[in-house]
């Protein structure tokens, strides 16, 4: 096990005082909080940071620290001396409430969350802790009913004989209509609780991969439609792409590029029905020009009368 | 095997999923932080959203040492922000396809 220097974590002196500590702790925490950070493993981080405030800010832990580092240098292997008895009952009480997962040198010196040392310790029903896992969806799997296999692991703690994560593995159905970014909850199937605690409650954070055709809107589709110039003009029948397979779409005469047509009931499903699919046409020019396409484009310049920019004409 | 999916959730069961005391959940309901439905605290339901931004509220109260007042702009400008982010990145995306490169 890895000693840990907290000072160097909260980047305070070993004198510091109690306002030092907390203002360095408070400026790290506002850097590293998962919910606002977007550093890089930004998690791991704040976890460092709180389990080094959690005992530098409390006298007793840190005095029973300020012992225990004249044994060890950070980042060096560390066992604690085999007179080490915690003498200390500083530190019994849950960390943070939901549960804490501080590294095992917290746990070695200080008794330990859950379940594992704290010989003597007076036993409590403590509820098991809740797992978020992700779960990416292609956006054609939402139009099925088909259940899908969710797998995952929860942390062993205690039970030193098994293996260190316990894979599981559940079918779930997906809720017809769930959007990008919506939980599933499933009651009880999170971490198991302690000493007759009940189970923690597993999330499945539903994430749609994005797609190469189709951008979402809500429940509704959007699909950017090429049309050529003179499809655009006349008028034509297109087939365009569904989630669902191809359709035929009416561009009508006179189209323009940036309108929408509105194609109802091939969108995602909602909880009762369907979105829609809104088709944005595009009007692509050619790339490259025969002799005649050049002659009829020539014919049409001088018969028409449009002028593309008569917004700037006076 | 127990799949149950919660769609709404009472009081109660809210405080066990978010370990949290019923008269904390109240104060995070007084600042409009969420808004179940109901009238009385003993109707409320809850849905996942709610839960997932009482339990971040709760996070940030707890780890940043702020008030719930703060906590509420807190919540609310990452909301705003998350969706933000996902409307510039389906813009992003629609823009793509229109403007050729």
């Amino acid at each position: 096990m890895e000693f840990k220097d907290y000072y160097k974590i909260l980047g305070v002196s070993e004198d510091a005082d109690k306002k030092a500590v907390k203002t360095a702790y408070r400026r790290l925490a506002r850097k590293f909080h998962p919910d606002v950070s977007k550093e890089a493993n930004a998690e791991a981080q704040f976890k460092e940071v709180s389990e080094a405030y959690e005992v530098i800010s409390d006298d007793s832990k840190r005095a029973e620290y300020d012992q225990l580092k004249k044994y060890g240098q950070a980042g060096q292997s560390f066992e604690p001396p085999p007179e080490w008895s915690r003498g200390n009952a500083s530190s019994q009480q849950n960390h943070t409430g939901d549960g804490s997962d501080f590294s095992e040198f917290f746990d070695s010196i200080f008794g330990g969350g859950r379940g594992g040392h704290g010989q003597g310790r007076r036993k409590q029903a403590t509820r098991g802790r809740d797992v978020e896992v992700g779960m990416p969806l292609f956006l054609e799997d939402t139009l099925t009913d088909e259940p899908r296999q969710v797998e995952y692991s929860l942390p062993n703690r205690g039970d030193r004989s098994a293996p260190a994560d316990i894979k599981k593995t559940l079918k779930i159905k997906i809720p017809r209509g769930i959007s990008d970014g919506e939980r599933i909850r499933l009651k009880g199937q999170g971490e198991p609780g302690f000493d007759g605690g009940p189970a923690g409650d597993l999330y499945i954070r539903i994430t749609f991969a994005p797609h190469p055709v189709f951008d979402i809107s809500g429940h509704d589709l959007l699909l950017t439609v090429p049309i050529a110039p003179w499809e655009a003009a006349l008028g034509a029948k297109v087939t365009i792409p569904t989630l669902a397979g191809k359709i035929k779409l009416n561009v009508s005469k006179g189209s323009q590029t940036g309108q929408r047509l509105r194609v109802k009931d091939k969108g995602l499903r909602t909880k009762t029905g369907h979105g829609d699919l809104y088709a944005v046409l595009k009007v692509q020019m050619p790339t490259n020009y025969s002799t005649e396409e050049l002659a009829l484009w020539g014919k049409l310049t001088e018969e028409s009368k449009f002028n593309a920019r008569a917004q700037w004409e006076d | 095997m127990q799949t149950e999916y919660a769609i709404s959730i009472d009081l109660i069961s809210t405080c066990e999923a978010i370990g949290l005391e019923k008269h904390e959940l109240i104060e995070i309901v007084s600042h409009g932080i969420i808004e179940p439905g109901g009238f009385d605290p003993e109707d409320w339901a809850f849905d996942l959203h709610m839960l997932s931004v009482a339990k971040r509220a709760v996070r940030l109260q707890r780890d940043l040492h702020l008030d719930w007042a703060a906590v509420g702009l807190v919540v609310e400008l990452i909301e705003e922000r998350d969706k933000l982010i996902q409307e510039n990145n389906v813009l992003r995306s629609q823009l793509s396809k229109f403007v050729d490169e």
